[in-house]
């Protein structure tokens, strides 16, 4: 708004903005300092900024031969493929069906108007609902039907967080393309669904390419779902990584590891859709 | 008026005499199909159905019930879950822990918040770096970035060291009782303070200019422009904050779980993860959805409220 700023006036919104990254990027840098540390020097204090690095902590992620009873029960490149069967084929799934009902929603009609939104907010309230209250249920008929600690459960279960999502973020995209511009269309003797493909589709695209990736990230960072009804051979990396502190062993450098593994690549594909971060934030409220 | 779209209505003369006739009116062919989208609404209804309304509802069933983990018969019990809850000091000091930590969260990162929401706006060289930067604790999953603190925090951990120079003392602040409550708190602000910040820096660049060249042409003072023009204009945005925080803080489990597990003691057991405790380590399973339910039902309260407001706030707009 101040078209001009002072020389003094910027350096101190230099130096604050400093401190708020600073503040944001520490835990990571730490964390990563800390998974290149060897165990006598993570839980040496002063803690050291400067040591021998060493990739240890990443290697025995991945090799099955560890030290101590504790760690063999670990299976770190498991879980990491467990995170990616679940959150890839659950985010698949919420796509084919969110992208569908958000158009539906954008452009059917409906008998009673209303129809619209309760559908939508109904929808959204399951992400708004303590997840209690459903997973605990949910427990029970898994629990009955076998299928605890099963991936297609917990695919099932992820629609949760995926359709809501899915369905808000594109529609917010679809009610962005005028009406008047598919009318045209079928005036000009387009098929509906060529009309979808040729004109609505590509004004879309790169909405619902952030829409595909915000919904990967939020299911692939889902906790309690997995804690409730997955298990051993389901879990993902996020109930996963708790498992390297327990009463048994301490490993915190392949924890800190972990962390970064599974939370690394996710930041590098957030990068692509940041100028839609609000939006899907949101749930479309704020087009950002 | 339904009606009139499938049939029009015709007075003709037959034979002498003046009838009604009703004719089935032509649809057009954008009409037909835009019916026929309804059914791609289907699997986004039939799904959520199964694997959430239908549970959603024989939950509120259960908490009538005496349904435990370990027992298979499950029996009638009326509403003696609701009354042995609100007997239970457990609950309320739970309930407490919800309310202590979802406000001061709330107030913590709506206020600072909007300060870095603020400080990002600001026209200045390399701001995109630091909007990228912000959005980071966004997009790791909550528990991840609690277990990252844990490893920071411990008594010999790198924050009490780094707190030792601006004359702190070592304390552990995740199992102190007195400091777990706050440590969660400023954790989880570090997770979603972004949150408020980038709706707030969204809600600054949307201002319109006009206001702004007509109070400095009247020659008013930069605190007049901020509360009589900024503030009315952000005030929306500060409120939809609220909602998704608010909301979301009510039911925060991820990060208590991973870092306290609601110890030292209850101090830090809210009532979500109240309920999680309930069910897996006493095996009080119907005790603990009625738990959940009450959670959902002051989430609801709360929520319409203040969406009520959101609505008032935003009515100019339209």
């Amino acid at each position: 708004m101040e078209d001009t700023i002072s020389i003094k006036g910027k350096f101190v919104y230099y130096i604050l903005l400093i401190i708020v990254a600073v503040a944001v990027l520490f835990p990571f840098v730490w964390i990563f300092l800390t998974s290149l540390k060897t165990p006598g020097d993570i839980t040496c204090y002063p803690p050291k900024f400067i040591f021998n690095a060493s990739w240890d902590n990443y290697k025995s992620l991945f090799t099955k031969s560890q030290a101590g009873a504790a760690a063999s029960t670990l299976n770190f490149s498991r879980y990491y493929l467990n995170s990616l069967i679940v959150a890839g084929f659950g985010t698949l799934l919420s796509l084919i069906i969110g992208f569908g009902a958000g158009y539906a929603l954008t452009r059917a009609k409906f008998r009673k108007e209303a129809t619209r939104e309760n559908v939508a907010f109904t929808l959204l309230s399951f992400w708004f609902g303590p997840e209690l209250a459903i997973i605990l249920p949910l427990y029970i008929f898994f629990n009955k039907f076998g299928l605890l600690d099963n991936h297609f459960a917990l695919i099932l279960a992820y629609q949760l967080i995926g359709v809501p999502f899915a369905v808000w973020m594109s529609r917010s995209f679809f009610s962005d393309v005028p009406i008047s511009v598919e009318e045209a269309s079928r005036i000009d003797g387009y098929t509906a669904i060529q009309t979808f493909w040729k004109i609505t589709f590509p004004m879309v695209k790169s909405g619902l390419a952030a829409t595909a990736i915000l919904t990967f990230i939020f299911e692939w960072n889902n906790f309690l779902f997995a804690l409730v009804i997955g298990g051993r051979n389901t879990m993902p990396v996020t109930t996963g990584a708790l498992g390297f502190i327990s009463y048994e062993a301490a490993l915190w450098g392949q924890m800190a590891a972990a962390i970064i593994l599974s939370s690394v690549p996710q930041l590098i594909i957030a990068m692509f859709v940041q100028k839609n971060m609000v939006r899907g934030l949101t749930f479309g409220a704020v087009k950002g | 008026m339904q009606t009139d779209r499938q049939w029009h209505f015709f007075i003709i003369e037959k034979g002498g005499v003046w009838q009604l006739s009703k004719v089935k009116a032509q649809k057009s062919a954008r009409e037909i199909e835009n019916n026929k989208l309804k059914y791609f609404l289907w699997p986004a209804i039939i799904i959520p159905l199964c694997i959430g309304i239908i549970p959603y509802f024989t939950g509120i069933g259960l908490s009538f019930t005496n349904w435990k983990l370990a027992l298979s018969n499950i029996r009638f019990v009326g509403l003696r879950n609701y009354i042995e809850m609100f007997s239970n000091p457990d609950f309320w000091n739970a309930a407490k822990v919800t309310i202590s930590f979802s406000g001061l969260s709330l107030l913590v990162e709506i206020v600072f918040g909007f300060f870095v929401g603020w400080l990002l706006s600001v026209n200045l060289k390399g701001q995109a770096f630091f909007r990228s930067i912000i959005l980071i604790p966004l997009m790791v999953a909550p528990v991840l970035s609690a277990l990252m603190w844990k490893l920071m925090l411990p008594q010999h951990g790198v924050i009490n060291y780094l707190l030792s120079f601006i004359g702190i003392n070592a304390v552990s602040w995740l199992s102190n009782p007195h400091t777990a409550l706050i440590t969660l708190v400023i954790i989880d602000a570090y997770i979603n303070l972004p949150f408020v910040a980038i709706i707030i820096l969204a809600g600054f660049q949307s201002l319109p200019k006009e206001p702004y060249e007509a109070a400095v042409v009247d020659g008013a003072s930069k605190l007049f422009i901020f509360k009589k023009i900024t503030f009315p204009l952000i005030t929306p945005l500060i409120l939809l904050a609220l909602i998704f925080r608010f909301i979301l803080s009510l039911k925060t489990f991820d990060i208590i779980y991973a870092t306290t597990g609601g110890g030292p003691g209850n101090v830090t057991t809210n009532l979500h993860l109240f309920a999680y405790i309930n069910t897996f380590k006493y095996g009080q399973g119907a005790k603990s959805t009625a738990v959940v339910l009450i959670l959902f039902l002051i989430i609801f309260i709360v929520s319409s409220k203040l969406i009520k407001r959101w609505t008032k706030a935003t009515a100019y707009q339209k």
